[in-house]
């Protein structure tokens, strides 16, 4: 929040509300996600968590528009994202997928201003707002010192936040990470967490996949769980932590504690459930 | 040798490097060799002679050498060297595989193949002989894509390349067949299996312009998208371009290119391999600039070739294509055996 101050009033998004309606996700004949209907809080960092194949993955792709739904929508401030031009919604939802390439040799300033590509045309090419917006996007992101450096001499979290910088230079209310952290060690990962959360206390919705369940309950406001392509619980991770639920999700038994300092759960002598 | 292409790819300067000085350099290099491919020749008119016909004081043979001669073959060569070397980088970006070329992968071939499949059929016409070699390399291209998108059985680099190249003898000798049963000149027949640019009319260039402007047109409208799909297909989508429709595009771009290259040169490999393989060396592998840069240097490779091509077997000349492949050859062959193949993916 303090380190882009003198940016942050002039670049903030209105925000924008993400919602599926009867939501439903196939790979070919196989259903993944079925009729899911969910809000995401506006301007907060949500997670989605659950085991492996629970279909969370493909439930943000559908979010993204990448995986079209069999039946259902999913909706950006009511509206069909299908129904809606692919550059329009680029203007309000932003994507950091799971596998992404980078060509040899690209700075990290060239990588941000691809993110740029939905406010421009054929005619209106670039211009003093896209400067100012890769500018902000370096600031948000701690890069402006890295500026000039290609992607592949950087610390897997530096490049990781290259990456969300890219996204943050689309200047979109929304934004879907797709397990952001999932390459990185410990310290990366806190790296690019305490980013997400700079993120949404400047007014940006997340939404995420994690793989950890503590990360997940300490860095996000609202979780939701997923098993076999349903939702089986959603709030706060302190209500949707609970034993029963860890047993269901990962068939997994453990004793829950309480962080002393941020209050989220964490979980201790995790075994398998007998 | 293999040390200094190793470096050309781990070094991360080219993709540093500023636009604009390395496209003068590159254009200066292509207005010295389009000035030489108007002066040097094969026959008796000299430099000098050609020089003074060039500013208006030379004399009859002088003339006719230049003006009917070398300057269509040399505006012949500047659209094929831009027209080749711009589907080659199209190709491989769109392949991400830096040896995708449309000669090597049977898309001049496959041009030049329906080419002889409407002169057995008795057609004459110079467009039609056009528009045969633009379907013949929309379906090269279609074909060449449907591979490189086979996973798994074309993910290594070299078995595209192999297959493309079964692919390209294969249409080659067809080719030849089918001109052989005409009972054509085989001048005829050698200029449909190796190209040249060697005696062609302003005509033939004048016709196939259109097909390259449209190319060139579709060509700056997908270079930004085709840039972002390097990050990935779902980047892409996430900035809010359509790969598919993208794709698409670029398929037509390269199939018009390479169309309209085979049309008035015939099939010409290894050109589309070395000339993005030189921009990216120049100025890295983002698609925009190396494109910028495979226009000038792309007619300065064809012309450079094509001049030696004159001097090589003077009084008489060697084919062009012949000639690009002996120099295309061993560059493929080092592209292949440095260790790391630069990502364009």
């Amino acid at each position: 929040m303090t380190r882009s101050s003198t940016h942050h009033s002039s670049r903030v998004q209105p925000l924008s509300s993400l919602s599926t309606e009867h939501l439903k996700l196939a790979h070919g004949a196989r259903d993944i996600v079925h009729d899911l209907t969910v809000h995401f809080p506006e301007g907060k960092v949500t997670s989605i968590v659950g085991p492996n194949g629970c279909g969370k993955s493909t439930l943000l792709n559908g979010l993204a528009r990448i995986h079209k739904p069999t039946a259902g929508d999913v909706k950006i401030d009511g509206k069909d994202i299908h129904s809606i031009a692919s550059k329009k919604v680029a203007q309000k939802l932003a994507l950091l997928p799971q596998e992404t390439l980078a060509p040899d040799g690209i700075t990290v300033k060239e990588l941000i201003r691809f993110g740029r590509h939905p406010h421009q045309g054929l005619l209106k090419q670039w211009g003093m707002n896209d400067a100012d917006a890769i500018k902000f996007a370096l600031n948000s992101a701690n890069l402006s010192d890295l500026a000039d450096r290609p992607l592949d001499t950087l610390s897997g979290g530096q490049r990781q936040r290259a990456w969300i910088a890219m996204c943050i230079a689309q200047e979109t209310p929304l934004l879907l990470l797709d397990e952001p952290t999932s390459a990185l060690d410990l310290g990366h990962q806190i790296e690019v967490f305490d980013l997400i959360r700079d993120l949404s206390s400047e007014g940006k919705s997340v939404v995420m996949v994690v793989h950890d369940i503590t990360m997940a309950a300490r860095y996000s406001d609202h979780l939701i769980a997923m098993k076999g392509g349903n939702i089986i619980a959603t709030g706060s991770p302190k209500d949707v932590i609970t034993q029963p639920l860890l047993k269901e999700l990962y068939g997994i038994q453990c004793d829950l504690f309480e962080d002393p300092k941020t209050g989220t759960p964490i979980l201790l002598n995790v075994q398998r459930a007998s | 040798m293999q040390r200094f292409i190793n470096d050309i790819f781990r070094e991360q300067a080219p993709s540093q490097r500023a636009l604009l000085p390395c496209f003068i350099v590159c254009s200066g290099l292509f207005v010295l060799v389009t000035l030489s491919s108007m002066l040097i020749g094969a026959g008796e008119v000299g430099a000098t002679d050609a020089l003074s016909a060039l500013v208006g004081l030379g004399n009859d043979e002088a003339n006719f050498i230049l003006f009917e001669l070398r300057i269509p073959r040399t505006l012949t060569g500047i659209f094929v060297g831009i027209a080749l070397g711009l589907s080659g980088a199209l190709m491989q970006s769109l392949a991400r595989n830096p040896l995708a070329e449309p000669g090597l992968l049977g898309v001049s071939a496959g041009a030049s193949f329906s080419v002889a499949v409407a002169l057995i059929f008795g057609a004459s016409i110079a467009t039609l002989t056009i528009g045969m070699a633009q379907l013949g390399a929309l379906l090269g291209c279609l074909f060449v894509t449907a591979a490189a998108r086979m996973q798994g059985q074309f993910k290594d680099p070299v078995r595209l390349v192999l297959a493309g190249a079964a692919l390209s003898s294969l249409l080659t000798a067809l080719t030849s067949i089918l001109l052989m049963f005409d009972e054509r000149a085989a001048d005829e027949i050698r200029f449909w299996v190796t190209g040249s640019i060697a005696g062609r009319s302003m005509d033939n260039l004048l016709l196939v312009l259109p097909y390259g402007l449209v190319a060139l047109i579709i060509t700056l409208y997908v270079s930004k998208p085709l840039a972002s799909m390097a990050l990935g297909e779902k980047v892409a989508l996430g900035l809010g371009h359509n790969p598919k429709v993208i794709r698409y595009l670029v398929i037509l771009a390269v199939a018009l290119l390479v169309g309209s290259a085979t049309a008035v040169a015939g099939p010409i490999v290894f050109v589309g391999l070395v000339v993005p393989f030189a921009a990216r060396a120049i100025v890295g592998a983002d698609i925009r600039r190396t494109m910028i840069i495979c226009i000038p240097i792309g007619p300065s490779l064809l012309l450079f070739a094509d001049i030696f091509t004159r001097l090589i077997a003077r009084p008489s000349e060697m084919p062009l294509g012949v000639l690009t492949a002996i120099i295309g050859a061993p560059i493929l062959l080092m592209i292949v055996r440095a260790k790391r193949l630069p990502t364009l993916s």
